[in-house]
């Protein structure tokens, strides 16, 4: 099931989606206004005749736009170094291309690579690079440059100067990089890993300038350089609330794109902001996207009445929010029964009707759907207040005190005071909540200065990517998970080759955390992306083998095809 | 004024100044954490060592705010951690927005509030004065985000009257620069209106019961001559005092004001700073805006003397 999004066959002039979750909602279309959540299959509807539409437009070289993201990347764009946030990712993969894209059906697809295979084992993967690609310094895209990103990723960073201080730990099992000839290299691995070249399809791992690698911490950060359908002008400016203007690569590798002449983000921390500026006539947004409810559903609203363009990524591949237990020894959530009481004492649907107008999708696992792995039933504790009570009264003494810690926000201050209310029902039961700022998140994750954190990740795409945050000896397991069972899972799904036996591997994963909760589930986070009408082209057109993208993913959607009505 | 006077607040001033700074320093000093896991945090020893140095973390306290203080008056106002950008740098570019924010709205809100004031004190207790008294009190009741988000819904996002957010200098395009400034500048000058004009309303229906004012009318002058030419400035001294005083609300309405109109404003920066444990720049732009504080209401010290020559100072 794709999340995406229009595809643009330049050969026959139509505009094909594969939509069943991906709903576009133009005028006169209906559904979901009123805060019911849509089965999908009314917005499918509309959706067609909006390709129809769509698919006789011819796209227009030329104009600007300004993209609303909801903040801004104050720590640069330093690939291997950055702590990128949605934000962050949408921008990088303006500026960087990726070696491999994810088409509609969540496989990865060659595209800064013109090859990537592995060998029988899997323990060796070669990279061949198209020809003729520059970066926009003019520096060439070879092989010794794709050697020394791949090196820098893994910690091997010579004199670079860089601190990829996660990426270290995700690439450790890469062992060598070794060039074949100018345009290739061979990548050898510890074990076999089987969804290695999963891993390089974002911005997030985009490739960039050798330049740019070899600079100094500053140029590194404000100087970023890429392969990309844009550039920057000059050195960016990386303070809070400052626009990244992004101006026409000309000498982009795919012909005729992009179309724009530039590219403004802008940040924009309140949703209800962006929607208003997407529907002024002047000096507002001519995109933005959002994952807060409330704006979606105004989005979706304004949809109808045919004043913007709305699209929603579906559950596919969505993040999951959820509360992460700490379990470290001296943790009350060490106890499994306090983490089991949380799971039943939760109404989730509840949850999500009244913080969400039930748009949001409740989820049961760190695989969403479409993701290998998911079940629709692991086993995850229901709601269910009488054996909370029970719990509470025979295994935790009838006392259970706690703190729920999240990032600053006023939407997730929402989930929390109703998720303290519903707590607070159970007398016994005290729960407190406080937020922290961004600069405390490693003393409070890393550190495990929390009871719950609660909080949204694991984008889906190959589960294997999530091994970083679950194993036992991962420095970013913040919930101090120590499960031999689950490593062994973990450590099998990145090497099995047979896809029936990955996809039980990682089903075992899921119905491991069901069975331990090791965290609370609560819902796939889906994000909108909605624009002014006069814009087109924001999911995307054809990648380079022909296949279709896969539009919004995690948030972030491509724009190397948009383009405006002149 | 004597230069005796001037000199005496000039050292006042300074001193003023200095313990302005100290506890600016001092502010950020006293919060928990360590500044070294705090700015350095994924640093390898080398760069650990070359951050202390840097900012003088190994020396006594006294020794850190001269130094501290020293990089201040030259200009150096050190560097972010997350991304090494000199704070120089980006106050240079948001010090110039805050402070035409402020200035327009201050502007604006004296331009309505002075006549508002002269005259429903000149008409105390009529129509008028009743109804600009009721306005005045709805306008402070107003918080300014709240007016901020209204206005911008109305006259962007409805009627399309003026651009929605964003910022232009003045050098490169002035049209612009004031029509993405009118919005923010009413936001924040509301409010203001309201307290100026409720303020000299008062004190000018005071003047107008003194014994020249009587004289003057009965010399037959104009009522315009009588309260622009004479009962104007000696009510102005409070609306003087308070204007000072109101550079603090409005540097803090900036603060929010540039985040809903996207103004990269030193308010946005100042906010941030704190929030994502930038120390050095957080001293800095509070150090900044506490010197400017004081500077702006030294200046209106001295403007005493100018607007209401009786005040003599020794």
């Amino acid at each position: 099931m794709s999340t995406s999004a229009p595809i643009l066959r330049r050969s026959d002039s139509r505009l094909l989606l594969a939509l069943l979750s991906l709903t576009m909602i133009a005028a006169a279309c209906g559904g979901g206004g009123d805060g019911e959540a849509s089965d999908g299959s009314e917005a499918q509807q509309a959706s067609e005749e909006f390709l129809e539409e769509e698919g006789d437009l011819t796209p227009v070289p030329g104009g600007e736009v300004v993209f609303g993201v909801e903040a801004s990347t104050t720590g640069g764009f330093c690939v291997p170094e950055a702590q990128f946030a949605v934000s962050g990712i949408q921008i990088a993969n303006a500026i960087y291309d990726p070696l491999v894209a994810f088409n509609s059906d969540l496989e990865p697809t060659p595209f800064l690579a013109e090859s990537i295979e592995p060998d029988a084992e899997h323990d060796q993967w070669t990279i061949r690079l198209r020809p003729g690609i520059t970066f926009h310094n003019g520096e060439a895209l070879d092989a010794a440059a794709l050697k020394l990103n791949l090196d820098v990723f893994r910690g091997e960073v010579g004199d670079t100067g860089r601190v990829p201080i996660l990426f270290r730990y995700v690439f450790r099992d890469i062992v060598a990089v070794e060039i074949v000839d100018p345009l290739t290299v061979t990548v050898s691995t510890r074990v076999p890993w089987t969804t290695f070249d999963s891993y390089w399809a974002s911005g997030r791992f985009g490739i960039s300038a050798p330049a740019q690698i070899r600079s100094e911490a500053a140029a590194c950060k404000n100087t970023p350089i890429g392969t990309g359908p844009f550039k920057i002008e000059q050195p960016l400016s990386l303070a809070e609330g400052d626009d990244v203007r992004l101006v026409r690569n000309t000498t982009y590798w795919r012909p005729g794109l992009p179309y724009l002449e530039a590219i403004t983000f802008r940040p924009q921390p309140e949703a209800s902001r962006m929607l208003d500026g997407v529907l002024a006539a002047d000096g507002g947004f001519d995109l933005a996207h959002f994952n807060e409810a409330r704006a979606r559903n105004n989005a979706r609203d304004e949809a109808e009445a045919g004043t913007v363009a709305y699209y929603q990524e579906g559950v596919d591949y969505s993040e999951v929010s959820y509360a992460l237990f700490n379990m470290r020894p001296d943790s009350v959530f060490a106890d499994k029964n306090a983490r089991l009481f949380v799971a039943h004492a939760i109404d989730r649907d509840f949850l999500n009707q009244t913080v969400n107008f039930g748009l949001n999708v409740i989820a049961d696992g760190p695989f969403p759907p479409g993701v290998i792995g998911h079940l629709d039933d692991p086993g995850v504790p229901a709601y269910d207040p009488e054996e909370a009570q029970r719990i509470l009264d025979e295994e935790l003494g009838g006392q259970l005190e706690f703190t729920i810690r999240y990032l600053t926000s006023t939407y997730v201050r929402s989930v929390v005071d109703e998720i303290i209310r519903q707590l607070s029902a159970y007398p016994g039961v005290n729960v407190t909540q406080d937020d922290f700022a961004q600069s405390e998140l490693i003393d409070v994750a890393l550190g495990g200065n929390f009871d719950v954190l609660f909080w949204r990740n694991h984008p889906g795409y190959d589960p294997d990517g999530q091994l970083v945050w679950f194993r036992s000896d991962s420095p970013v397991n913040f919930g101090a998970i120590d499960d031999p069972e689950l490593d062994a899972l973990l450590d099998q799904g990145r090497s099995a080759t047979d896809p029936a036996e990955r996809t039980d591997i990682y089903e075992q994963v899921n119905e491991r955390f069901a069975s331990e909760v090791y965290n609370a589930w609560v819902w796939n986070t889906l994000w909108g992306l909605t624009t002014r009408p006069e814009v087109h082209g924001v999911l995307g057109v054809e990648l380079p083998n022909g296949d279709q993208p896969l539009g919004i993913f995690a948030g972030w959607s491509p724009v190397t095809e948009i383009w405006v009505e002149q | 004024m004597s230069r005796r006077y001037i000199a005496r607040r000039l050292a006042q001033l300074v001193l003023v100044l200095l313990v302005v700074s100290f506890f600016s320093f001092s502010l950020l000093k006293l919060l928990p954490g360590d500044e070294v896991s705090v700015g350095c945090t994924f640093c390898a020893e080398a760069e650990q060592e070359r951050f202390i140095e840097e900012n003088a973390l190994d020396d006594p306290f006294v020794v850190q705010y001269v130094k501290w203080l020293g990089r201040l008056a030259t200009g150096d106002l050190g560097r972010y951690y997350d991304n090494d950008q000199a704070v120089t740098d980006v106050l240079s570019r948001a010090l110039p927005v805050t402070l035409q924010l402020m200035a327009y709205a201050t502007l604006v809100a004296l331009a309505v509030a002075i006549p508002l004031g002269v005259a429903t004190a000149y008409k105390a207790g009529s129509v008028f004065d009743r109804i600009s008294s009721a306005a005045a009190f709805g306008m402070l009741a107003v918080p300014n985000f709240v007016l901020a988000i209204y206005l911008s819904y109305l006259l962007s996002v409805k009627w399309s009257v003026f651009p929605f957010s964003g910022y232009e200098s003045f050098g490169t395009d002035p049209v612009r620069h004031f029509q993405l400034m009118v919005l923010p500048t009413l936001s924040l000058a509301v409010g203001q209106i309201a307290v100026y004009m409720r303020l000299l309303r008062s004190d000018m229906i005071q003047t107008l019961q003194e014994d020249y004012i009587t004289m003057a009318k009965a010399k037959g002058l104009p009522p315009r001559r009588i309260l622009l030419g004479h009962a104007m400035r000696p009510s102005s001294l409070t609306l003087l005092t308070v204007a000072g005083i109101n550079i603090g609300t409005l540097i803090s309405g900036s603060i929010v004001i540039e985040q809903i109109f996207s103004l990269p404003g030193v308010g946005s920066q100042l906010v941030f700073a704190i929030l994502n444990g930038e120390l050095i720049a957080a001293q800095a732009y509070i150090a900044l805006i506490g010197i400017t504080y004081v500077l702006l209401n030294f200046v209106i010290d001295l403007l005493y003397g100018v607007v209401d020559p009786r005040i003599r100072y020794g």
